[in-house]
């Protein structure tokens, strides 16, 4: 649906699978923050619904929207604005890449965390909007973690900061951490700080075939009692039942060389990578993150100690046509990723609210994604409870009018309308 | 305060949940921030997260004003009731509600102090880390509202990276429990939100928690230094060096002196011009590999001495006398007014020059303790409230330093917040689009503006920044009769004091 | 009334309102109210000399609420002596507030009348031991309700025979490692003559030589905690010329053991009871100098002599509570642990918090019971964690208030005096029994 003020938008890619009735949507990728802003102006102006996204790597992680007009890339918003290797912080704007940002990193002598899958199409700003952590979070923790501040375009097309590029700043609100996986729904997000960390001297990485994938649960409080901070753990189960776990450890030599020397007897079987090879082995291992353009993915997360109660709920829920391809299990982060690849939507779904039901217990959280026809099958967030309330009245107050395409997030029951603040008295 | 709504809050709370006479009332007139009081028309105690709830739908409906109140050991101002209303402090919410191991993760009430919360956890081998230097006074639930630090947050980060669930009590009475901690937050990140929003958001009244294992080996470093910016040069090359310390304090000469004058006495060298407090944990390999490199550096940076703690006994009082350092300056003079500016990590030297300077030039005493492993600096100026002019020197000096800060690339504040004290200068860091974004989540979280009312957010009207003046000088009776300056203020001081 | 006499202005400056204070104060754990913690009350002090606040009733009962252990001393960066700001509040308040005309005289009876007085403090006991024996305490205590409190929970007056004075002079036993004077104390002879004749044994068996003075009763500690100002001053100054009269008589300068930590704290600072350019200030500084604690009566020699006399004795696991006037008023709390580490069939265990107040606070129970109460809880508790069968303390209200607070919790644990613990394990010799 082209409109008049959109013929003269350039449109450079067209996007699939993000609005419910299948439609494509055009996108467009204004090359910086003030043809952003003049963009929101004109949707504003025209009641347009724009679409944010990075470079839409994980679109399909989201709800399928009811209406977007035109989706607005920053992928071409790119370039390092300020990296400073002495204060370890680095700065850039939305569409830079991860990979880009992690070469540049690495070259201030520094480890780039999230440490992310499809780094290559993935942009700072999407990854930001998705609220995404890397492979590193076990030892680097969440992206929240690292970040610093946001520049963002908001729905009244001003743009504004949060934070700041400092490694400890407290002043202001934290906005950012509101924008860090909002899907967009409250701003774009142009620009973000990180903090950096120190890049491991040596990474080594283990790989231990497992008997059966039962013995994870022992494996796992055995290594955590053994090491302080692994950089990766994570057990990998097959579709025939097999499994092995992946170990990285990651940082000063000796240090790396004692925490091997204190590992459980089980990993004198594993095979060690070092070097070049522990790269290799590292990416291989990263891009083993589920993918949702590739078929139906689920994620279920946990507290630790809930973890097997989760897997085994996990195992129940998917049998017959959703028997798992793929299960990734990282104990210590408390999450399971189950590739389903193209089992039937509604025998997804129907598995997927099944697992819901039997994991409210133990207060699992189960998302999905996927194909366009199983996410609008099953939502692919967990249903909220009363804080809903005041994520709705937050969209309500920064996208009064909808320019922001809204519902790729959990549901937060009906619009508002146009929020009436009582403040500013 | 309205007949209704008191009996409505006794019959919640009970006799020793609410201070009505005003002779109590008056210890809740500021924090630790003396320059500005006003005796709250109410304290409200509640016992836990039930009480509490109801006494804000109670002071909801009466359109009452609420600032929360930890322990009161803020230093921006932010737990003084500048507009009037009641003040909810936490003080008898203090239990830890659940403590688990495993999970590594601890539930709390919001008045539990921070000290506590480790001592619980230690039984388990873990710890609390963020430990800003009145943990052993400070609660939770400040921490909380001010995203708090302290030396160990060069490390761990800020309360922020700690916290993974909030119980919060809203505006109007409704109980938001988030304290289920969760791998990714579900939907928004309110809990984020909520910690650093200085209690303008919500009442906080439960806080989830994560858990650190307690290092294997910790080491504790004493450099000494004849010169205070060759210590700062070398903590700077630290941190280009991506040495991993867990904590990087510097305190200078008039620190020392007064640490060492005090029941914190930790054996700091008197005739040391600057120590360099250095501490490093975790495995035997890592904390030799650290320690060795640091050793280079200091060495490189011509430290004359550097010590090592053997014992927890002798580390204690290295950390004690760091921690009391504050309290301790109060020797020095009757007022003490602390700043917290960051700057970046590689302009260290220039700007604890430049920051010392100014005071200097001003006529003030200034004593530099502060976490240099982030930037973090806290110049300490001693003054007596008393004397109008030296306040208003004081004053001026902050403000200064502020400028100076953010000019070089550096922000207001680390740790303490904004609070009163810095409101004035927000606009230093953020343009009004970024100050206007940051009334939006205000507009829904307290549309009527009764929580904490006149913080942090400079108060504006058509693009001006305006704030009330800090400071009404002194209170002292004499002292205002002395300075036709000081009588001027007295009429904002009566506005801000009601009889 | 000057507000300079009601509050130490100059003292309330050196607060810069930190608040680490707050979590060292019990009656601030015990209500959470700020105005009922160190900073809290300094920052009303100051309010009120500035004029800033009224020194009303309220102000009043918060200050009367402080029990005065001065923990939040040492945790004090600043080095605040928050014991005697409140001791100048008090008095300021003493001479300007209206009591009610029962308690004002109940007050004056006990601190002007029986505490000065051997005389009226042997008939009291004497009259309370009869009463206990005929049960008319529990009567009374019946009859009074909740301010009856302290006397159901007292303990019984021992007989006559136990409140017996000490002698002038106790030889030492073997050879002489040195001359002590001890402080017999106004309570001590009455509730704890066992403790006092505990304390004149070790230092003898230690080859010290006891002098007793008779010529004072009490030093004035309560009086100078609680307002009464010019009592304190004339009883301090009974204790020191005591004292002074005593070295007179012995020839020789003579160390002062105190077994009652809240009469050595006091006494450590005998000078500053009085004013500054009082005449008295010298001698009285002199005094103080002299005094200490019993458990630091036993150094180098005298520590081995006592540690050879030391046999076998009941087996006891036993719990150390800091008296408050020992480790925040005197600064001692390694002293005692080495001591009774010292001891045969000893163990020691250490108590969750022990350097908190137990709520006796000197005559505070007596005035407060409920407040007093609240305050030992937390205590009985840690007691109860810490596994000890015996708990051992130095001073006697902290031995009144463990006593009762144990047995009202039905706990029938023996609190003991550190010296009496010492005392029990002497060996004995032909010179004299130990009790």
């Amino acid at each position: 649906m082209t409109t008049r003020s959109l013929r003269d938008v350039e449109v450079v890619d067209v996007l699939r699978g993000a609005v419910r009735d299948g439609s494509e949507v055009p996108v467009t990728a204004p090359r910086d923050e003030a043809e952003l802003v003049d963009l929101v102006h004109r949707a504003r102006r025209d009641r347009l619904r724009l679409l944010p996204i990075g470079g839409g790597t994980r679109v399909a992680w989201t709800n399928p929207t009811d209406r977007a007009d035109l989706a607005v890339s920053t992928r071409a918003m790119t370039g390092i604005v300020y990296h400073e290797p002495d204060d370890g912080t680095i700065t850039a704007r939305a569409g830079t890449t991860m990979a880009s940002l992690t070469e540049r990193a690495r070259a201030g002598g520094h480890h780039l965390s999230p440490d992310v899958d499809l780094a290559a199409t993935s942009t700072l700003g999407g990854v930001v909007g998705a609220g995404w952590s890397g492979v590193d979070r076990l030892r680097c923790g969440p992206l929240r973690n690292q970040l610093l501040g946001t520049r963002v375009v908001l729905a009244d097309g001003s743009a504004s900061k949060s934070g700041g590029r400092l490694v400890k700043n407290v002043t202001g609100f934290d906005l950012h951490r509101l924008y860090c996986g909002s899907n967009g729904a409250l701003g774009v997000v142009v620009e973000a700080s990180l903090r950096l960390a120190v890049a491991p001297e040596v990474v080594r990485h283990l790989v231990l075939p497992l008997d059966r994938a039962r013995d994870a649960w022992e494996l796992a409080s055995a290594l955590r009692a053994a090491v302080a901070a692994p950089w990766t753990f994570a057990i990998d189960v097959d579709p025939d039942g097999s499994a092995h776990a992946h170990l990285e450890l990651a940082g000063r030599a000796p240090v790396v060389q004692a925490e091997f020397d204190a590992l459980p007897r089980a990993w004198r079987s594993a095979e060690v990578a070092e070097g070049g090879d522990a790269a290799r082995a590292h990416e291989h291992y990263r891009e083993g993150e589920p993918d949702p353009r590739l078929g139906a993915v689920v994620r279920v997360d946990a507290r630790p100690s809930r973890v097997a109660a989760a897997f085994d709920l996990v195992t129940r829920a998917f049998t017959g046509s959703t028997r798992p391809r793929f299960v990734r299990v990282q104990p210590h982060v408390a999450r399971i990723d189950v590739r389903l690849g193209d089992a039937p939507a509604g025998d997804v779904a129907r598995a997927v609210r099944e697992l819901r039901a039997a994991a409210a217990p133990v207060r699992a959280a189960v998302r999905v994604g996927g194909p366009l026809a199983l996410r609008r099958e099953v939502d692919c967030f967990d249903a909220l409870g009363p804080e809903r309330r005041w994520m709705r009245a937050l969209r309500d107050r920064f996208d009064p009018d909808g320019v922001f395409a809204a519902g790729r997030g959990p549901d937060l029951g009906p619009h508002v309308g146009a929020f009436t603040s009582a403040g500013g008295r | 305060m309205d007949r209704a709504l008191l009996h409505e809050l006794r019959a919640i709370l009970g006799p020793r949940g609410l201070i009505e006479d005003r002779t109590r009332r008056v210890a809740y007139e500021c924090d630790g921030l003396a320059f500005e009081r006003r005796v709250p028309e109410l304290v409200l105690l509640p016992a836990d997260t039930a009480q509490a709830a109801r006494c804000m739908r109670a002071l909801h409906d009466h359109g009452v004003p609420v600032v929360p109140r930890g322990a009161g050991t803020g230093l921006t101002g932010g737990a003084t009731p500048v507009e009037g209303g009641v003040v909810i402090g936490t003080a008898r919410m203090r239990r830890v509600l659940e403590l688990d191991p495993v999970d590594r993760i601890a539930r709390v009430e919001a008045g539990l102090v921070n000290v506590e919360l480790s001592r619980a956890a230690a039984k388990h081998g873990l710890f609390y880390a963020p430990d800003p230097s009145s943990q052993r006074a400070c609660t939770l639930g400040g921490n909380v509202a001010n995203n708090a630090g302290g030396p160990h947050c060069f490390r761990h980060g800020n309360t922020t990276r700690h916290v993974v669930g909030l119980v919060a009590v809203m505006h109007d009475g409704e109980v938001l429990d988030l304290s289920e901690p969760r791998v990714d937050p579900l939907g928004d990140d309110l809990v984020g939100l909520l910690v650093g929003s200085e209690g303008m958001f919500a009442l906080v009244t439960e806080i989830t928690v994560r858990l650190t294992p307690a290092p294997q080996r910790v080491e504790t470093l004493l450099a000494v230094f004849d010169d205070l910016d060759a210590a700062c040069d070398a903590v700077s090359e630290m941190i280009a060096e991506q040495l991993e310390p867990s904590a990087l304090e510097i305190l200078d000469k008039l620190t020392i002196e007064a640490v060492e004058a005090s029941v914190f006495a930790a054996g700091y060298p008197p005739d040391a011009e600057a120590v360099l407090l250095i501490e490093v944990e975790g495995s035997d390999a890592e904390v030799e590999a650290n320690s060795a490199g640091i050793a280079r550096v200091l060495e490189r940076r011509g430290a004359l001495e550097t010590r090592r703690a053997t014992g927890d006994e002798e580390r204690a009082k290295l950390w004690a006398g760091r921690k009391g350092a504050y309290g301790a300056m109060g020797r020095v003079a009757p007022d003490l007014y602390v700043t917290d500016v960051v700057v970046p990590r590689t302009k260290l030297r220039e700007l604890v020059r430049r920051t010392t300077e100014i005071c200097r030039e001003r006529g003030l005493k200034v004593a530099n303790v502060f976490h240099a492993g982030d930037g973090n600096l806290h110049p300490n100026v001693s003054y007596d409230r008393r004397d109008p002019d030296e306040v208003a020197r004081v004053l001026d000096a902050g403000e200064k330093i502020m400028e100076v800060c953010i000019e070089a690339g550096g922000t207001l504040s680390g740790e303490h917040g904004i609070g009163l004290e810095k409101q004035k200068q927000m606009h230093l860091y953020f343009s009004p689009a970024d100050l206007d974004a940051m009334e939006r989540p205000r507009d829904v979280f307290d549309p009527a503006r009764r929580m904490n009312p006149g913080k942090t957010l400079p108060i504006r009207a058509c693009m001006e920044t305006r704030t009330r003046p800090i400071a009404a000088a002194s209170s002292d009776p004499a002292a205002r009769r002395a300075s036709p300056d000081a009588a001027a203020a007295q009429s904002t001081s009566d506005r801000e004091r009601p009889r | 009334m000057q507000l300079t006499e009601l509050v130490d202005y100059a003292k309330s400056l050196d607060c810069v309102h930190c608040g680490l204070c707050l979590h060292t104060c019990p009656t601030y754990l015990l209500t959470g109210n700020e105005s009922s913690s160190p900073r809290g009350r300094i920052h009303l002090m100051r309010s009120v000399a500035e004029g800033a606040a009224e020194a009303d009733a309220d102000f009043a009962e918060e200050m009367d609420f402080c029990l005065l252990c001065r923990h939040c001393e040492s945790v004090c960066p600043s080095g605040v002596r928050f014991g005697r700001m409140m001791e100048t509040t008090r008095a300021g308040l003493a001479e300007s507030r209206q009591r009610p005309h029962v308690e004002q005289l109940a007050r004056d009876f006990g601190f002007g009348t029986v505490l000065p007085s051997r005389a009226w403090l042997s008939m009291l006991a004497g009259l309370a031991r009869f009463g206990q024996r005929l049960g008319l305490d529990r009567a009374a205590a019946a009859f009074l309700g909740e301010r009856g409190a302290p006397i159901a929970s007292m303990p019984p007056v021992p007989p006559a025979d136990e409140r017996r004075p000490l002698p002038r002079y106790t030889p030492a036993e073997g050879e002489v490692t040195g001359e002590v004077a001890v402080l017999e104390g106004c309570v001590m002879p009455e509730l704890f003559g066992r403790v006092n004749r505990a304390t004149v044994a070790c230092l003898s068996a230690a080859g010290r030589e006891v002098h007793c003075s008779r010529g004072a009763t009490c030093c004035g500690s309560l009086h100078a905690h609680n307002g009464e100002r010019a009592l304190a001053r004339r009883l301090t100054r009974e204790t020191v010329e005591a004292h002074e009269a005593l070295e007179a008589e012995v020839g020789t300068a003579l160390p002062m053991v105190v077994n009652s930590a809240g009469c050595a704290a006091h006494l450590v600072e005998a000078h500053e009871v009085f004013a500054e350019d009082d005449p008295f200030v010298p001698r009285a500084r002199a005094f103080a100098a002299k005094v200490i604690d019993f458990s630091r009566a036993f150094d180098g020699e005298a520590r081995d002599r006592l540690a050879a006399r030391l046999g076998r004795g009941p087996a006891r696991r036993v719990a150390w509570d800091d008296p408050c006037h020992l480790c925040h008023g005197q600064g001692v709390r390694d002293e005692p642990r080495a001591l009774i580490d010292l001891l045969p069939d000893v163990e020691r265990v250490e108590l969750e918090d022990s350097e908190a107040c137990c709520g006796s606070a000197g005559v505070y129970s007596l005035a407060r019971p409920a407040d007093a109460a609240g305050v030992f809880a937390p205590k009985r508790d840690a007691f109860a964690r810490s596994g000890a069968d015996a708990l051992v303390t130095g001073n006697p209200g902290c031995h009144l208030q463990w006593h009762a607070g144990l047995r009202a919790a039905g706990d029938d644990a023996p609190v003991l005096h550190l010296a009496e613990l010492v005392a029990e394990r002497l060996t004995p010799t032909p010179a004299g029994d130990a009790r």
